[in-house]
């Protein structure tokens, strides 16, 4: 792993400790018993009544109302869950590319969201998406034993979705540390992100030199990912047609995350690394400060 | 072919590196990486900005401004180019000397780049002069390089010599003060030649070169001597094998710049003795042939009456080796009688006239001697006192007077010749003096001379052979080695022959057959230390150009006008963009 890399998960770590991984709006699924969810379960803790449908347990049937009313009512009770955290990161190359601290703000946050995970009792899984997703070996302990993390990948976050669907707990909370640059259609991507995801949040992670366009004049730009080469001129009118692009991408992953219910959150590299402001994620209702 | 009347303009020419960079620094791409490419699609198509339409045109200014620029600088440089006028006169003068043979062959290279020089011109009319010791041209006028060029092919390198101060002077003569006159030779014009008629090519090679220098076959008591000299013509001390004679050879070393000189003692012999050295650079000077000296003899009668005068004559005869006493059939009498020889003799006669005392002065000079005559060479008269009688009349053409009194006299009999020679032996002191037996040794020798056949049998390239002729031939043929036959007229009982070939050259004269050997030993053309490749002078002087060219800077200025109108045109519809 990247020395770089590695730094970003100390800082990361330390980070996170300021924070607590929220339940998102959705209401989180886990493993019954640790905290109470939002939904109807198994708890001692009563919740609500209801009437009696074929199929439900005839253990819950409250025979005192139906000695009252002549009619089956069932109590309700708050389901207990365990939280999970399930982290994707993204390890294509356009997060490691040349002069942008990416790769490194990536794993930090990573570290950072894993560690206020885990002072939220949250349980927590850490994904790479290369040119295939595959679980960072060490990813649910601490970012310090995390290994593996590189950001080699050749194809977009999307097709390695496709190519190996990973096998995350059902009913946990995700979120997904990507820059979205690659060429897809969002929703559909989103969709497989949230399937049966008790939150989704899409943390979409810039570097400065993805939101500033470079400095006017001719440029070779080279694909970090694809080698692809493209010679443009830049002047104002190709600053503003970049920036719109850019607006853009941004509104139609947002309308995507919106359709589903994920909550999708921008952040820059370079002012994340220097400050460790996480007050986007907490207006997001992502994290909580401790 | 265009010229430039200020060239030092073409310095602008530094503008266009200057303008290319710009456009390089200017349209350099800079390599940036990027997440993806993903938000740069598009900006091919748009018009204004940020796509490759800029870069396309960029290409076209460029080349439109590079041209503007090359244009003005030419334009500013003064163009010219020459009119369609009458042909131009040019006369080349080709260096005939032997040095021309070297083994880079100069001939060959110069005839190429005349050849270049004539296709690339406009119309000419070309005269060839072969600049050997006699320059000459080598034919009529030509007007197409092929002619030129064809008729170049008769440069003929034999010369020992080559005149090219008089056949330059040949060269103004000939074309006026309008032609152009080029050099070929191989040795470098001396000094700085600047613009003008003149133009001086040289394609010589400066190498070391070993040379027989000079030759000569002597006789020597009952055989013969010959000396060989060798030159090492070159800056490094050299070391040689002389073969001669056949089988025989020496070797030797010579230092650089210096002679050796072989002397050899041959039995006497027919036969032509050959002496050769090794190939080196220029093969002419390596070989010597020598031929056996004649050693002709005259006939001399004496009938002299005065004992101290005939003792004096009797010792001359017997003491020269080209004179013999006989008392019959003598082809040169002496005498003091007033008759002796028939008028039908081919005899030559030498009468002392001893006039009576009565008549006769003494004189002490100053005498005056017709030197160009043969009978003078070597004499002085110098405190000769000659008595004589004071008649200024004697038959025959004066060769030494004393005032209007003519002392000696000569002139032709009806088959020979007569000299008369006016001394009161008894009063004179001639006949003790160096100067008598000079004067009948020059009267013996110039007789020989007149004989039938050659007097020398080996000469230096390009010197004269004289062969004496008998009868009534009107001329004779001369068969070089390695040139065609030739015929000289006869004139005056003799024929001049030019030794203009190395080697053995036969003369055919009626019946009968001479042979004479020539060798180049020239020391200033076996040379080729100063030779060197160069070419000196310009014909493109102020009135030339004046006359000859006309300027087409206008012409430029109109096409960079042009240019200018079209890039402004471009850049207006490409909406400013540059």
């Amino acid at each position: 792993m990247d020395e770089d890399v590695r730094r970003g998960l100390s800082e990361g770590e330390v980070a996170g400790t300021r924070y607590r991984l929220t339940a998102m709006r959705q209401t989180p699924a886990g493993r019954v018993g640790m905290h109470l969810g939002h939904r109807v379960g198994n708890s001692i803790e009563f919740m609500d009544y209801r009437e009696y449908k074929p199929g439900d347990d005839l253990r819950r049937v409250d025979w005192s109302v139906y000695a009252r009313s002549d009619r089956l009512t069932v109590k309700l009770y708050r389901e207990e869950v365990s939280p999970h955290l399930d982290l994707l990161v993204d390890a294509s190359r356009s997060m490691a590319v040349t002069a942008s601290p990416k790769a490194r703000a990536s794993a930090a946050l990573a570290a950072a969201l894993s560690t206020a995970a885990g002072n939220a009792k949250f349980t927590h899984a850490l994904y790479q998406a290369g040119d295939r997703v595959t679980p960072v070996q060490g990813g649910a302990g601490r970012p310090g034993g995390w290994q593996g993390l590189d950001f080699a990948g050749r194809e977009g976050l999307d097709a390695a979705l496709r190519q190996s669907p990973p096998a995350w707990r059902r009913r946990g909370t995700r979120v997904v540390i990507s820059d979205l640059l690659f060429e897809t259609k969002p929703l559909p991507v989103v969709q497989q992100l949230g399937r049966d995801a008790a939150g989704l949040c899409i943390v979409q992670l810039l570097g400065q030199c993805d939101v500033t366009p470079p400095a006017r004049g001719n440029l070779r730009l080279v694909d970090s990912e694809t080698g692809q080469v493209r010679e443009i001129y830049i002047d104002a009118a190709a600053e503003k047609r970049y920036l719109q692009k850019l607006q853009n991408h941004h509104d139609a992953w947002y309308s995507a995350c919106r359709q589903v219910g994920a909550t999708l959150v921008q952040l820059i590299a370079e002012p994340l690394l220097a400050s460790w402001d996480l007050s986007p994620l907490v207006e997001a209702g992502v994290l909580q400060v401790k | 072919m265009p010229l430039l009347t200020l060239p030092i303009a073409m310095i602008a020419l530094a503008a266009l590196p200057a303008l290319a960079s710009i456009y390089w620094l200017r349209n350099r791409y800079r390599r940036q990486e990027v997440s993806s490419l993903l938000l740069w699609g598009g900006q091919r198509e748009a018009r204004e900005g940020g796509g490759r339409f800029s870069r396309l045109q960029t290409p076209l200014l460029l080349l439109l401004e590079l041209l503007a620029i090359l244009l003005l600088a030419v334009a500013a440089a003064g163009p010219r180019v020459q009119a369609l006028a009458e042909r131009q006169s040019i006369v080349v003068v080709l260096d005939g000397s032997y040095s021309m043979q070297a083994e880079h062959d100069p001939r060959g290279q110069a005839i190429e780049a005349l050849r270049k020089q004539l296709a690339s011109g406009g119309k000419y009319s070309a005269q060839l002069i072969l600049a050997d010791a006699n320059p000459h041209l080598l034919g009529p006028p030509t007007t197409r390089p092929d002619e030129t060029v064809e008729q170049a092919q008769g440069w003929d390198t034999h010369a020992g010599s080559a005149d090219l101060a008089g056949a330059i002077t040949m060269a103004y003569e000939l074309g006026g003060p309008r032609a152009k006159i080029l050099v070929l030779t191989d040795h470098p014009y001396p000094d700085e030649l600047g613009a003008g008629q003149l133009q001086w090519w040289s394609f010589g090679e400066a190498k070391p070169n070993l040379a027989i220098t000079s030759a000569v076959r002597n006789v020597a008591g009952e055989g013969e001597r010959v000396m060989v000299e060798v030159t090492n013509l070159g800056t490094a001390s050299a070391h040689t094998t002389l073969t001669f004679a056949g089988d025989q050879s020496r070797s030797f070393d010579i230092a650089a710049a210096a002679s050796h000189r072989l002397w050899l003692d041959l039995r006497a012999s027919d036969q032509p003795f050959v002496a050769q050295l090794p190939d080196d650079a220029l093969a002419i000077d390596n070989r010597a042939v020598l031929l056996p000296q004649p050693r002709p003899s005259l006939r001399v009668g004496v009938a002299i009456d005065d004992d101290a005068l005939q003792e004096s004559v009797v010792r001359f005869v017997e003491h020269a080796k080209n004179a013999t006493l006989v008392t019959d059939g003598e082809q040169l009498l002496i005498t003091d009688r007033p008759t002796g020889v028939p008028a039908s003799s081919a005899a030559w006669v030498l009468r002392v006239i001893s006039e009576p005392q009565a008549e006769v002065s003494a004189y002490i000079g100053p005498f005056v001697v017709d030197r160009s005559h043969p009978l003078t060479v070597g004499t002085s008269f110098d405190r000769v006192i000659w008595s004589a009688g004071s008649d200024d009349a004697l038959p025959g053409r004066p060769v030494v007077m004393v005032g209007n009194v003519p002392l000696v006299t000569e002139a032709p009999r009806a088959l020979g010749r007569e000299v008369r020679l006016r001394v009161r032996p008894d009063q004179s002191s001639l006949m003790q003096s160096p100067d008598f037996p000079i004067l009948l040794w020059n009267l013996v020798d110039w007789q020989l001379g007149t004989l039938p056949g050659l007097r020398k049998t080996n000469y230096r390239l390009d010197s004269t052979a004289r062969l004496g002729v008998a009868g009534t031939l009107e001329q004779v043929n001369v068969l070089p080695e390695d040139a065609a036959p030739r015929a000289v007229p006869v004139v005056s009982d003799g024929v001049q022959i030019t030794a203009d070939r190395v080697g053995l050259t036969q003369v055919q004269a009626g019946e009968r057959s001479y042979t004479f050997a020539v060798n180049t030993m020239s020391y200033e053309e076996s040379d080729l230390r100063a030779a060197g490749t160069s070419r000196a002078g310009s014909w493109l002087d102020e009135a030339t150009v004046r006359d000859e060219y006309r300027s087409i800077a206008w012409l430029l200025l109109l096409l960079t006008l042009v240019l200018l109108g079209l890039h402004t045109a471009l850049i207006s519809r490409s909406g400013g963009l540059s």
